[in-house]
C-alpha cells in the first residue's frame, strides 16, 4: 500500500458502465513527512474518505475487481484504509 | 522483492475489512549499501518485525501469495527479516 493525501473528488456523468456507483477521488502520493512524491492520481474509494484525509491505497487492479465482486473494471487504484496515526521514531503524524 | 527498513507503524480504524488484524508498518526502500532510495510503502507484517529492522517486502499481486494474506486487499507484504547481506566487495 502507498500513502497519499486526498485532495478532491471527480464527478462524471458519462462513464463506463462498470464504473457506475464508484466514488472517485483525486489523491496526491506523499512521503510520511508530507512531501509530494508524484503527480495526483484518481482512485476508487469505499470508505467515505474526504478531502484532506490521509489514506493508504493499493495499486493492484485485480484486487479491486475481487473486492467489488466484478470480473473486470477499467480501474487501477483504490483506497483501502484511512490513517489515524503514523508513529515514526522521532515524530508522530496524525491523519 | 524489495529491501526496506521499517521506519514506523501505521494505525488505522477505518479500513477495508480484509485488513483487520494485520500489523501495518511504514517502510522506506534502501539499497544493499543501506542508503535510502526514497520510496515508501505501507506494508502488512506476516513475520513479526519491529522498527529499525531491515526486511524484505513483496509488492503487487505477489503480496497475496502468503498463507495469511491470501485473498486480502494487500499489495505490499513483509515476508522476511534480513540477517546479513554478503556482497562480493
Amino acid at each position: 500500500m502507498r500513502l497519499a493525501r486526498v485532495i478532491g473528488n471527480v464527478v462524471s456523468v458519462s462513464k463506463h458502465e462498470r464504473l457506475e456507483g464508484i466514488k472517485l477521488l483525486v489523491i496526491e502520493p506523499i512521503e510520511p513527512g508530507g512531501k509530494k512524491i508524484s503527480k495526483p492520481i484518481i482512485v476508487a474509494d469505499y470508505l467515505s474518505s474526504a478531502a484532506g484525509s490521509l489514506v493508504f491505497w493499493i495499486e493492484d487492479g485485480a484486487t479491486i475487481c475481487k473486492w467489488m465482486g466484478k470480473k473486470s473494471i477499467p480501474l487501477r487504484g483504490a483506497i483501502v484504509g484511512q490513517v489515524d496515526m503514523i508513529d515514526l521514531k522521532d515524530k508522530v503524524i496524525e491523519g | 522483492m524489495k529491501l526496506v527498513k521499517i521506519i514506523g507503524s501505521v494505525t488505522s480504524t477505518i479500513k477495508d475489512d480484509t485488513l483487520i488484524g494485520f500489523k501495518l508498518l511504514m517502510v522506506r526502500t534502501t539499497g544493499p549499501d543501506l542508503k535510502d532510495t526514497g520510496d515508501y510503502y505501507v506494508a502488512a507484517d506476516t513475520v513479526g518485525v519491529g522498527e529499525g529492522e531491515l526486511v524484505l517486502i513483496v509488492t503487487g499481486s505477489a503480496a497475496k501469495q502468503t498463507a495469511t494474506t491470501k485473498g486480502k486487499n494487500i499489495d505490499a507484504t513483509i515476508v522476511a527479516k534480513v540477517d546479513k547481506i554478503n556482497l562480493e566487495n
